[in-house]
């Protein structure tokens, strides 16, 4: 019995010479009790799409067209035309949503407990003094463990998961028939995600929800959906039953966001990408016995390793932060971001480093490169001791030690174009003599992470996130380096080009002979690039192994539990 | 373009251009157009008046850039033949060209307020990348200085710094620009603090650049944009200040003619019925401050920045 | 709590004593003779002499401040034959042979002019310029808030551009001239409908000699010295407005269906205060510290006019007092200030 559907739907944002095309003639059904997943990369138009349902799109977007039924029992609601305050009976009542950001959705002014109540109280469903009990009950039905504390604690006083649930709370609380869940996962932790999505099962089944459910993350809808809609661009790509989907999936596109997601099931020498597929729709052959890589290799490969010279050789890292100081400038409070880290770098390989956020991975890394201040222990690389050496005798080395962060957006300097970007260290380095020799150089180094020289003009706003971490790789391949900290650097690219950037890092590693540190939080990630994976958690090193290793044979606590909540 | 944009950015050209010219458009080409003609003071606009004697013309390139030295006393004639000129706007109290006076007090003004804001663009450039960029001890002075400068109405410290150092054009544009200057070292301190944090200043520190070359290369071309934002702000807030402190007295003195100095000669004329005379400076002057106000609201727009809170 | 107070407290009186310094050094500095420039003609070489050693004036920089601290501060080492004890409003605690520990009323001398002690000056003036701050602030955050937030409710409509335009043309009519405007307009062309003098103070003499309250003379400079701030309030509550009804926790407000009028009340007003606040506490403090344009063309004896007639004159301890005084007057404005900041913000919290 479908509860909602979407015709025709088109959304523009701006004015009539800067108009841009968000949602483009959507068709969309949802049924009763199911939940229906929708799923594409940013700028797909999918959140537009859920904010639309309930009008609570800015006022600079126009819905061009098309019309959104809604339909309780024996009535019909057009949800586009039906005046304002006529919506404000549905909004909350029959539909709600669940939003992303937690920590900026929750007015900071007022308690969590009022704010839950608030719904409550506009649709009048309580006598006033029954309230704060209802609020209670919610908050110990999305799992809160003190109720009564989170009734009266400001959002900033409690963590992104807390909030979540309070969020969850205050969308359930007035008994919709319908739920939006705008990626409410997406700014959580692994562990913390799982036993959200499991909440909103539990929840649906005994309330009888139908829930939109939309994600950038494939896993995520497969663990969760009935039914997927794939969008891009705006507009459906394909839409079937979320078994149907992930076992024949019927469009290239489909098939390449699927496929290029790493796993930990297998280890491939390449990612299938979108381009791929598209290139060739009968592209079947990404997961057969030449792009596989079994076991008795990797076994080959790590030995051939162990045998390498030591690159880098760390030992008993330890770095604090001091939060505040007294009057006499003595520390009265400090955070220990990394306790006692010890491991080894050898030369060819790649390390990857998982932890969660908050896990003192990043400091790590910079640690490593001298960016951040280190308290005790020795970074010896070639023999020479790093802790110790000043700015000046630190710069002819930050030639060989690099690092790629993780947002492409911040990484380059907006004012600087891209010519300059890459030449500009080599001319502090003062590695080539001349302008003529730079350049060829910094074209070829275009040339060699899949850009054009044509792009050597440009500035970074021109450039999409993948190329600017395309660009990134190039500006930190300028100076030769022999290793190279990669912090995140795929995180925050979309499932597609995440693939083609993790295939150029495999690629130049051979060809240039590069050993890396792979920081991430993704398992899958790492389980794809790494040679050994480090597991970090609260600033100690919890596991050291092999991806097969770790992966189907964990030993600590944290790790078996970090395995257990990928989806 | 918006046409009030527009607008504004053709007044403040006229207004530049004129005070370049400055004496070699003014009818009186005399240094501070200081010729006074007592008979003729008071006079309505576009009234007209003849001289006996035929004015001493400049000859020297100096006296069309600074205006001419010597004074002659001229005397009135009634027989239309002789050496006549029309005053557009009228005199003052003196018998003194108005409009002259009007064009070289804008080319005080505007000189007084362009040389306090540099002083003030340099010492809050420095300062705030400064603190900004390496905190500690430079944090801990700079803050402290700018936060005195905020408890202290800043019109105060200029009043201290004119009387006990005499009213004349550098100690003027020291008081004005002191009185600016923690604004821009505060935006610009919190500018280098955010940009500090961003990844390519980190990508710099790793690829070995040195602190000066991220400060000048990296970090101050991306808060270019906003330090002009604030400065052309601060042209208001300078021309208003100068107008301000010239009209209290406590600006340039006598005969040197500044837009406040012709407010303060001019504002009485109203209880006489010359109503024009009187508020044709303040209009000249409001409009100034305007069009400097509006091309920042405009830069502001157009690059997105907070500049409040 | 207590600690905060605490806290902000020494804060305020330590930027006091620097602000003073700073002052002091360079009035003191000065390479002119106030004395000289204040006595003028009348009084003969040893009347100055005499001044000048009570006062230290003959000595180096650094003992000039010193003593002109030691006047200020209420508990003092005096030695009994210092001239200055005879001015002290003062308790002996414990008297010596020589010298002896004395507690007192902080003492800012005489002003050179008219030989009152600055204080009474001061107190004197003080309430005018009160009740006209006081006025011209709260017509100021009437008018502002209400166009700030009409602006913000109908934003780029008519109404909003009408009012920015205001806004821009009002910020940029200094008081100076905004009195002058005014005072044509409402005293000079319609002074026969209105009534109202071109000049005068809130308190004025009568034909008897005695004081009288003359509230007729606090409207104009009101109105000019208001306009200012409203264009800033008006045009920071718009701003604040649109900033905090683009954000994330209002779309979740509205998804609970409360309706329009709670939705300002409870999630829009209290997040747009604490930036109006700011801009209302500067500008207060500025009113208070005198309003120096207004109070000079209105001929209005307040603080402001205090400190211009003094500056003119030369008159060395009035114009610190003045300082002083305004120095203090800003501390405390911005003291009430933090303490409301955390009273309407959780998120700031007393102790830290």
């Amino acid at each position: 019995m479908k509860i909602l559907s979407i015709e025709n739907l088109s959304i523009s944002f701006g004015q009539n010479d800067k108009l841009v095309e968000a949602v483009k003639c959507l068709n969309l059904d949802l049924n009763q009790g199911e939940i229906l997943g929708i799923v594409g990369e940013s700028g797909s138009g999918k959140s537009v799409t859920a904010m639309s349902i309930t009008r609570l799109l800015s006022s600079s977007a126009q819905y061009v067209s098309g019309r959104i039924q809604y339909f309780n029992e024996d009535k019909t609601i057009e949800l586009l035309s039906i005046k304002e305050n006529e919506l404000q009976g549905i909004r909350g009542r029959a539909i709600s949503i669940i939003f992303q950001e937690p920590m900026s959705s929750l007015n900071p002014l007022l308690t969590c407990g009022d704010q839950v109540a608030e719904g409550l109280l506009a649709h009048k469903l309580l006598p006033r003094n029954e309230v704060k009990d209802k609020v209670l009950f919610w908050f110990s039905k999305v799992g809160i463990q003190e109720p009564n504390r989170v009734y009266q604690s400001f959002p900033h006083q409690l963590s992104g998961g807390q909030l979540q649930r309070v969020l969850i709370a205050l969308a359930l609380c007035c008994k919709p028939k319908i739920v939006i869940a705008d990626e409410p996962t997406t700014a959580l932790d692994v562990g913390i995600q799982k036993k959200i999505l499991d909440l909103l099962l539990e929840l649906k089944k005994e309330f009888n929800l139908s829930i939109i459910f939309i994600s950038h993350d494939l896993g995520v809808i497969q663990y969760l959906c009935d039914r997927v809609v794939v969008m891009r661009h705006g507009s459906k790509v394909e839409e079937s039953e979320t078994s149907e989907v992930f076992i024949n999936p019927k469009q290239n596109y489909t098939k390449g966001l699927i496929y290029s997601r790493p796993s930990i099931k297998y280890k491939l020498r390449r990612l299938p990408t979108v381009t791929d597929f598209e290139k060739n729709p009968d592209y079947k052959n990404w997961k057969d016995d030449i792009n596989l890589i079994n076991s008795t290799e990797q076994d080959r490969k790590n030995i051939e390793l162990c045998q390498a010279k030591i690159l880098i050789d760390v030992n008993n890292l330890k770095i604090e932060f001091i939060q505040s100081r007294n009057w006499f400038g003595k520390i009265t409070k400090k955070i220990v971001a990394i306790q006692q880290a010890s491991f080894k770098i050898h030369e060819g390989e790649v390390l990857g480093l998982v932890g969660e956020s908050g896990s003192g991975k990043s400091s790590l890394g910079k640690g490593i490169l001298g960016l951040t201040q280190i308290s005790s222990g020795s970074v010896i690389y070639k023999g020479i001791e790093l802790t110790k050496l000043s700015n000046k005798e630190w710069r002819p080395l930050r030639k060989e030690l690099q690092i790629v962060f993780q947002d492409p957006y911040s990484s380059l300097n907006p004012r600087k174009n891209i010519y300059s970007a890459i030449t500009e260290p080599m001319i502090v380095h003062q590695i080539y003599s001349n302008e003529k020799e730079r350049k060829e150089k910094a074209v070829d180094l275009l040339e060699t992470v899949g850009l054009k020289s044509e792009h050597l003009q440009r500035y970074p706003h021109q450039f999409s996130g993948g190329q600017r971490q395309r660009i990134c790789i190039a500006r930190a391949l300028a100076l030769n380096p022999r290793f190279i900290v990669c912090d995140e650097s795929v995180s925050a690219l979309d499932v597609s080009v995440q693939a083609q950037v993790l295939n150029l890092l495999v690629e130049l590693k051979s060809k240039f002979g590069l050993s890396l540190l792979f920081i991430t939080h993704d398992l899958s990630v790492v389980n794809f690039i790494a040679d050994r994976i480090i597991v970090l958690q609260n600033g100690t090193i919890k596991e050291e192994g092999y991806p097969y290793q770790i992966i189907n044979n964990p030993k600590s606590e944290y790790t078996k539990s970090l395995i257990n909540s990928l989806i | 373009m918006k046409t009030s944009i527009f607008l504004a950015k053709a007044y403040l050209m006229i207004c530049i251009i004129v005070s370049f010219l400055g004496y070699l458009i003014t009818v009186d080409k005399t240094k501070y157009c200081n010729t006074q003609v007592l008979e003729n003071s008071f006079l309505d606009p576009f009234s007209k008046s003849c001289f006996e004697n035929i004015r001493k013309q400049p000859k020297k390139l100096k006296d069309y850039i600074f205006g001419m030295e010597e004074y002659e006393k001229q005397y009135k004639s009634d027989s239309p033949t002789s050496n006549c000129k029309i005053y557009l706007l009228g005199t003052d109290r003196y018998g003194r060209d108005l409009l002259s006076r009007l064009i070289i007090g804008m080319r005080y003004t505007l000189l007084v307020s362009l040389l306090s804001v540099v002083f003030a663009c340099l010492i809050g450039v420095i300062l705030g990348s400064l603190s900004g960029y390496f905190g500690k001890l430079y944090e801990l002075v700079v803050t402290f200085f700018v936060n005195i400068f905020w408890t202290l109405p800043t019109i105060l410290l200029a009043f201290v710094i004119l009387i006990s150092f005499g009213r004349n054009i550098s100690s003027l544009f020291i008081a004005i620009g002191l009185s600016l200057w923690a604004d821009i070292a505060r935006l610009v301190r919190a500018q280098v603090l955010s940009f500090k944090e961003q990844n390519f200043v980190s990508s710099a520190k790793a690829m070995g650049f040195s602190d000066i070359r991220i400060i000048f290369s990296q970090i101050l071309p991306n808060i270019a944009g906003p330090i002009m934002v604030q400065a052309s702000g601060n042209f208001a807030l300078a021309v208003l200040l100068e107008s301000g402190l010239s009209f209290l007295g406590m600006g340039l003195q006598a005969p040197v003619p500044t837009l406040g100095n012709i407010l303060q000669d001019q504002y009485t004329q109203v209880f006489n019925g010359q109503i024009l005379q009187s508020l044709i400076p303040a209009i000249v002057l409001v409009l100034l401050i305007l069009s400097f106000q509006l091309i920042a609201n405009d830069y502001r727009d157009r690059l997105d920045v907070k500049l409040y809170h | 709590m207590i600690w905060f107070i605490l806290k902000k407290l020494t804060h305020g009186l330590g930027s006091i004593i620097l602000i003073i310094l700073v002052l002091s050094f360079i009035l003191f500095y000065a390479p002119i003779d106030p004395v000289r420039m204040s006595f003028g003609q009348r009084s003969d070489e040893e009347t100055i002499n005499l001044f000048k050693q009570k006062y230290y004036l003959d000595k180096s920089l650094g003992i000039q401040i010193f003593h002109f601290f030691e006047d200020l501060s209420p508990l003092q080492w005096v030695k009994n034959n210092d001239l200055r004890l005879e001015d002290y409003k003062k308790q002996f605690i414990f008297k010596g042979e020589f010298s002896s520990l004395i507690i007192k009323k902080p003492y800012f001398r005489k002003s050179f002019a008219n030989g009152r002690p600055a204080w009474d000056l001061l107190i004197e003036a003080f309430p005018s310029t009160l009740v006209l701050a006081i006025s011209s602030i709260l017509i100021a955050i009437i008018l502002g808030l209400c166009l700030g937030f009409i602006a913000s409710i109908h934003v780029n409509s008519i109404w909003d551009r009408l009012i920015l335009a205001f806004c821009s043309i009002s910020y940029s009519i200094p008081s100076y001239v905004s009195s002058l405007l005014v005072v044509v307009f409402f005293a000079y062309w319609l002074g026969d409908y209105t009534g109202l003098p071109i000049q005068g103070s809130l308190y004025e003499f009568n034909d008897e000699g005695d004081l009288r309250l003359e509230l007729k003379n606090l409207i104009l400079p009101v109105v000019a010295l208001g306009i200012r701030p409203v264009s800033m309030i008006a045009q920071m509550t718009r701003v604040s407005c649109l900033d905090v009804l683009s954000s994330d926790f209002i779309r979740t407000a509205r998804s609970k269906g409360i309706t329009n009028i709670r939705l300002v009340q409870k999630h829009l007003i209290p997040n747009c205060i604490n930036p109006i606040l700011t801009t209302i506490s500067s500008w207060f403090a500025s009113l208070l510290a005198g309003s120096f344009f207004v109070e000079f063309v209105f001929n209005y004896k307040g603080l402001g006019l205090l400190t211009i007639t003094s500056l003119n004159q030369f008159d060395i301890p009035l114009i610190m007092a003045c300082c002083v005084m305004i120095v203090i007057l800003f501390v405390i404005v911005n003291l009430i200030t933090d303490f409301l900041y955390s009273f309407f913000d959780p998120r700031i919290k007393f102790y830290d």
